[in-house]
């Protein structure tokens, strides 16, 4: 009976240090809930959407090198016909002209039209991996706020990246871009904050890309019939003229959106302390 | 008998009508008391409304304070007034004029960098941006509010360039996480 008596003691004393303890606990748990609520774990970049940059990026700069001859002789043929005014003239140096810029462009459309598989692979790769884990880590994990917070949060600073350098000749937009993108990815922990920026500003890059891919891909297919019919003679027309602005456009655009991005967030979130009480987490 | 009972209901009359007047005079009296005095001091207008918002009777003025503050602020504008609407926001919190909530809304709104309609949407992205327009609008309404808050009233074009900021970052985000939100149905 004694034995019960003091098994029964131990018990509830074992179980009031148990209780003490677990109550002792929670404020610990309490301040480590709220400090990951405050700041939402995601990670945009998984190995495979690092490497499909890699992989884009040297797609795009395999397909600008192959392109900058063919568009530099194009432009330089086309400044030629039109400072001689030799537009609607039968004069034998026009009509050689004529003749070498629809060459030339053919050679164009040739070159891209060979490039495009390997560019809308990767550009789809990049596209996918992208989209999943917008999709996954933001649009599933967190709400609206959560992604305001983190970046309202972030701590980048200029140190971070390195300026954009004002480009040798050869490099074009896409490949700049990409491997401006795969530069930033890789250095992330700088930036974390600014990452859900950087990572919608690479998904939407990508699908443009692969939207100009599309049309340009459609062009050559309507216009490569057309040419080698008309290659001794007619003038480029605008379509052919539009087809080349549109290639020029997306190897070496003028704008380099990737360049924004260090811009993002580089200013210090003032802490407004004072007024926590009437600001909203 | 008959004129005691006449009597009676005649002072009976006679104090219902007393107090039927009463009635109606206590709000004309109390819309002018309560009425803030017109002058360019925006210190002494802001203490005027928290005097004033003291008395319950005043109560039902505080929208109207509200905007003849912010007009007055934006005679005068600079960083001081932020301190004053916050003062004026907790002391209505603590009379019970407005709940924290209310409170914490119209602050954000006007000197908060960050969005309060963002904020307050408690599903995941990809279920709220099912009304993407909505909150879109109601970002751009807030902005509106931003600006006169932290422009004409405050002066404070970095924290307005931040909300800016914000707004265009959320944009662009939300425009492309709705993309692949939808790409999966």
């Amino acid at each position: 009976m004694r034995t019960r008596k003091e098994c029964n003691r131990h018990y509830l004393i074992g179980l009031a240090c148990g209780c003490w303890l677990a109550v002792s606990q929670i404020p610990a748990m309490a301040l480590s809930q709220s400090a990951s609520a405050a700041r939402p774990k995601i990670n945009l970049f998984p190995t495979s959407v690092v490497e499909s940059l890699s992989e884009t990026s040297r797609a795009a700069r395999d397909m600008e090198s192959d392109m900058y001859d063919v568009v530099a002789k194009l432009d330089k043929q086309k400044e030629a016909y039109q400072n001689t005014h030799c537009e609607g003239s039968d004069d034998q140096g026009c009509v050689q002209l004529r003749k070498a810029m629809r060459s030339g462009y053919k050679q164009m459309l040739e070159v891209m039209q060979s490039s495009i598989p390997q560019m809308r692979a990767s550009l789809d790769a990049t596209a996918s991996f992208m989209g999943g884990s917008l999709r996954g880590e933001i649009g599933r994990k967190m709400t609206p706020g959560d992604v305001q917070r983190v970046l309202a949060g972030r701590s980048a600073n200029s140190q971070g990246v390195a300026p954009a350098a004002n480009g040798a000749a050869r490099e074009g937009k896409l490949s700049k871009m990409f491997s401006r993108y795969y530069e930033l990815v890789k250095r992330g922990g700088n930036q974390a904050d600014a990452l859900p920026v950087l990572a919608s500003q690479i998904y939407l890059d990508s699908m443009q890309s692969l939207y100009f891919l599309d049309l340009i891909e459609a062009e050559i297919g309507s216009q490569s019939t057309e040419l080698v019919l008309e290659l001794e003679w007619g003038e480029l027309t605008d379509q052919m003229t539009a087809t080349v602005g549109d290639v020029k456009a997306l190897l070496w655009g003028e704008t380099d959106r990737s360049e924004d991005i260090l811009e993002v967030g580089l200013e210090a979130p003032q802490q407004q302390e004072t007024y926590s009480d009437l600001l909203v987490n | 008998m008959k004129s005691c009972k006449a009597g009676l209901m005649h002072g009976a009359l006679v104090l219902a009508l007393a107090l039927v007047g009463g009635c109606a005079q206590h709000p004309e009296q109390s819309a002018n008391y309560c009425q803030l005095t017109p002058t360019s001091n925006v210190d002494r207008l802001f203490n005027e409304a928290a005097n004033k918002l003291q008395n319950t009777s005043c109560h039902f003025f505080f929208a109207e304070y509200r905007e003849q503050l912010l007009v007055a602020s934006k005679g005068a504008p600079g960083p001081e007034n932020e301190a004053r609407f916050a003062r004026l926001l907790r002391e209505s919190i603590d009379a019970g004029i407005i709940s924290r909530r209310q409170g914490q809304e119209l602050f954000s709104q006007y000197f908060d960098p960050e969005f309060y309609s963002v904020k307050s949407e408690p599903r995941s992205s990809c279920t709220s941006l099912r009304r993407k327009q909505e909150m879109y609008a109601a970002m751009r309404e807030e902005l509106e509010y931003k600006r006169e808050g932290m422009l004409d009233i405050l002066d404070d074009e970095s924290r307005f360039r931040q909300a800016q900021s914000h707004y265009s970052d959320l944009n662009l985000v939300f425009d492309d996480v709705e993309v692949a939100c939808m790409q999966e149905i």
